[in-house]
C-alpha cells in the first residue's frame, strides 16, 4: 500500500490520474457542489413523483421482491442473524488472536460470512437499479464528479452538454481509484500521518471543517478513534489494533460489555436499588422482548445456570434440592476452596 | 456481587396464592460452610454445611387495594412455614400458563416488610422472607390475567386517604410515607434433625414510619426544661397511634413516638425545603 501517496492525496485534496494519455486532476468537491447535487437529487424525485409508468419507487421494489419471494421478511431476519453472527466471529477473532492456526480458521469464517452477506445484499438490492431513487442518486454522483474533474485547470466536462460516454468512462476509471476504508485505517495508523497529526492535529486541513473532503473527515475520525483506543487502559495489543477485523471484534466486545453493565445498572436502579445482596433476581416481564432483554443481562455462566435448571426440570418431574444441582455443588466447592485459602493464610 | 443471575419471571406465589402486581423477586442463597481440620494435616478433614438458608424479597405494586400480609404484628411474623414459588416460562406466551421451571422455597418466615407511598410513583409493598429450604421444582404457579378495567387499579398518590400526625401535616404538604420494619429471624435447630424445626423473629422489632413533606413552615417542634417529677411535654413527647388509610388497606402503628426530624433542601439552587419526620414504635404493625 502506497501510504505516502495516499497521505498526500488526502492532505492536498486532489489527485491526478491519466486515462487514454490525458491527465485528469480530480479535486474533492466542496460543500456548494454537494449542496447543488443534493438539490438535483430532490428535483428528480419531485419531477418524477407521479411517473409510475417509467419508475418504480424503492418501497414498491421492496413489495415486488417480497411478492415474488426474492427478498422476504424471513430473509431479512436471516441477514440480521448473519450480521450478528459475523460480529460474534470477529469477537472470537479478537479473543483467540494469540492462537495462529485458530486465527486463520476464524479469518476464513469471516471471509465466508462477508461473502454470504454481500450475496444477500445483492439479492435485496436486485431491483434497486430500476428505482427512481437509484436514478436520482446516479445523476447526483455524476454531477459531483463532473464538477470535480479538471484538465489543465479547466472543468473537463459540462454536465449538461458533455458526451456522457466519455464521462462514464472516466467515472468508471475513477471508481478503481477510490480510497477504501481499510486503506484510510492503515493511513490513520501510519507513522507518517501520526507525525503530521501530533504536530498540528485537526489544523492540518484548512478550516472550516464542513469543507473537508469525505476522506479528510474520515481520516480525522479514524485517527481520533485510534487515539481513544490507545488511551484506553484495557486496550488490546498492537497486533490486534493493526488488524481491522480483530479490532472491530474488540470494539464490539467492549461495547457489548459496557452495554450489559449499563442495562444492569439501569435495571437495578429501576427496582429501587434493592437486592444488593441477592444472587438471583427474578424480574417480572410481560413480553418475549422484555424477557430476552432480562436474560441478556446474564454472563455466560449465569445463562448456563438458567438453561441448566430448565433442562433438569424438563427431564425430571421430581423436585431437586438446591444444593444437589450441579452448578450449586460447584459454587459450594469454590466457596470451600476460598475459605480454605483464607484459613491457610 | 459476581455471578448474579437474572431470570425473566412471569409469576410468583406466596403460600400457593398468585401475587398480583408482582414486580421483582430477589433471592440470596447462602450455605454456612464450616471446614474442620485436625492437627498434623494441612487439608481439612471435612467441610460441613451447617445452615443453608435463602433470603427472598418479593416486591409488588399495591394493586387492587390488597396486601400480601395482613393482621397484627404477631400474625405477620408468627408463621415460619410459608412457601414461595417462582415460575419461569419459555417466554413465548404473553401470559404465563405453562411455566417450564420453578424455584420453590419452603419453611419461610417474614423477616421484614416495607410499604412505600411516594408522591410520584406507584405504592409498593416489599416483603422479605428467610427460608430454610430451596429446591428446583416441586411447585408451579400460573399467572392470573388482570383484565384491563375502566378504572385505575394500582394505587398512586390520590389513594392516600389520611392518617398522618398533625405535626406532620401542619409543617407542609405530604410527599412520601414509608413504613418499615426488619426484625430478622433466627432458625432453631434440635438434635436429631438437620433442618430447622422453627424460626423466630427477633424482638423487640423496631417499626419506623417516615413522613416527608415539602415545607410550608418550620417543624414547630420545641421543648423546654421538664418540670420536677415529670417528663417533657408537648406533641413531640407524647406517643400516639398512627393509622394510615390507603384505599382498600389500613396500617396501624400504636404508641409511636417522634424520633427524628430532618430539615433539608431549600438551597440557593431553587430546591424545595423538605422536612422528614420519623416516628418509631416497637412490635406494633397491624395491616387490615
Amino acid at each position: 500500500m502506497d501510504i505516502e501517496g495516499l497521505l498526500y492525496r488526502v492532505i492536498s485534496g486532489f489527485y491526478l490520474i491519466t486515462i487514454n494519455d490525458i491527465e485528469y486532476k480530480i479535486i474533492y468537491p466542496d460543500l456548494s457542489i454537494k449542496q447543488r447535487a443534493h438539490s438535483l437529487y430532490n428535483d428528480i424525485l419531485k419531477n418524477n413523483r407521479f411517473d409510475t409508468k417509467h419508475w418504480l419507487r424503492k418501497s414498491q421494489a421492496e413489495i415486488l421482491l417480497q411478492k415474488n419471494g426474492i427478498w422476504t421478511s424471513e430473509q431479512e431476519e436471516e441477514l440480521k442473524i448473519l450480521k450478528n453472527r459475523l460480529e460474534d466471529i470477529k469477537i472470537e477473532l479478537y479473543l483467540k488472536y494469540a492462537d495462529p492456526p485458530l486465527k486463520k480458521k476464524i479469518k476464513d469464517s469471516i471471509k465466508t460470512a462477508n461473502k454470504k452477506i454481500n450475496e444477500m445484499y445483492s439479492k435485496k438490492n436486485s431491483m434497486e437499479h430500476l428505482t427512481l431513487e437509484y436514478y436520482a442518486d446516479t445523476i447526483k454522483n455524476e454531477y459531483i464528479l463532473s464538477q470535480t474533474i479538471y484538465i489543465k485547470d479547466k472543468l473537463a466536462f459540462d454536465f449538461n452538454h458533455s458526451n456522457q460516454y466519455e464521462l462514464h468512462e472516466v467515472i468508471s476509471e475513477l471508481r478503481q481509484h477510490t480510497i477504501s476504508i481499510s486503506e484510510l485505517k492503515a493511513l490513520a495508523r501510519s507513522e507518517l500521518w501520526k507525525s503530521y497529526w501530533t504536530a498540528s492535529s485537526t489544523d492540518i486541513f484548512s478550516p472550516p471543517s464542513y469543507n473537508w473532503s469525505d476522506d479528510q473527515r474520515t481520516l480525522i475520525n479514524l485517527t481520533k478513534m485510534y487515539d481513544n483506543i490507545y488511551a484506553n487502559p484495557d486496550r488490546p495489543e498492537n497486533a490486534v489494533i493493526e488488524d481491522d477485523d480483530a479490532l472491530e471484534g474488540w470494539m464490539i466486545f467492549t461495547h457489548r460489555k459496557y452495554e450489559k453493565e449499563r442495562k444492569k445498572t439501569k435495571l437495578m436502579d429501576s427496582i429501587g436499588g434493592k437486592y444488593k445482596n441477592a444472587n438471583e433476581i427474578f424480574i417480572v416481564t410481560n413480553s418475549v422482548e422484555e424477557a430476552k432483554e432480562v436474560y441478556s443481562l446474564n454472563d455466560a455462566q449465569g445463562m448456563a445456570q438458567v438453561n441448566h435448571i430448565k433442562q433438569i426440570m424438563k427431564n425430571s418431574d421430581e423436585p431437586i434440592p438446591w444444593q444437589e444441582l450441579p452448578h450449586v455443588k460447584m459454587q459450594i466447592e469454590q466457596q470451600i476452596k476460598q475459605k480454605n485459602a483464607k484459613q491457610g493464610k | 456481587m459476581g455471578n448474579r443471575v437474572f431470570y425473566a419471571c412471569h409469576a410468583v406465589a406466596v403460600n400457593g396464592a398468585f401475587v398480583r402486581g408482582a414486580q421483582s423477586v430477589g433471592m440470596n442463597t447462602t450455605f454456612d460452610l464450616e471446614p474442620v481440620f485436625q492437627l498434623g494435616q494441612l487439608k481439612q478433614i471435612d467441610t460441613v454445611t451447617l445452615a443453608p438458608q435463602v433470603e427472598i424479597t418479593v416486591s409488588r405494586a399495591m394493586e387492587g387495594g390488597g396486601t400480601i400480609l395482613s393482621g397484627a404484628f404477631e400474625d405477620i411474623f408468627e408463621g415460619s412455614n410459608n412457601n414461595i414459588c417462582v415460575s419461569v416460562g419459555d417466554d413465548t406466551s404473553p401470559l404465563l400458563q405453562s411455566p417450564s421451571s420453578h424455584i420453590y422455597c419452603t419453611g419461610a418466615g417474614v423477616t421484614g416488610v416495607t410499604y412505600n407511598f411516594p408522591v410520584d410513583g406507584i405504592f409498593t409493598e416489599e416483603v422479605s422472607y428467610l427460608a430454610y429450604a430451596k429446591q428446583a421444582g416441586g411447585c408451579s404457579v400460573t399467572a392470573t390475567e388482570i383484565q384491563d378495567l375502566d378504572g385505575q387499579i394500582v394505587a398512586t398518590r390520590q389513594y392516600y386517604q389520611g392518617g398522618a400526625p398533625g405535626i406532620v401535616t401542619s409543617a407542609g404538604n405530604l410527599t412520601n410515607i414509608t413504613i418499615s420494619t426488619s426484625p430478622g429471624r433466627e432458625f432453631m435447630y434440635k438434635l436429631g434433625e438437620y433442618k430447622a424445626f422453627h424460626s423466630y423473629v427477633n424482638t423487640p422489632a423496631e417499626v419506623t414510619v417516615e413522613f416527608e413533606v415539602t415545607a410550608t413552615s418550620t417543624d414547630n417542634i420545641g421543648w423546654v426544661e421538664a418540670q420536677a417529677c415529670a417528663g417533657p411535654t408537648g406533641p413531640a413527647f407524647t406517643s400516639q397511634d398512627i393509622s394510615l388509610s390507603i384505599c382498600g388497606s389500613s396500617f396501624l402503628m400504636e404508641k409511636c413516638k417522634l424520633s427524628n426530624i430532618t430539615y433539608g433542601g431549600g438551597d440557593t439552587g431553587g430546591g424545595n425545603a423538605t422536612i422528614n419526620f420519623t416516628y418509631t414504635t416497637f412490635n406494633s404493625l397491624t395491616i387490615s
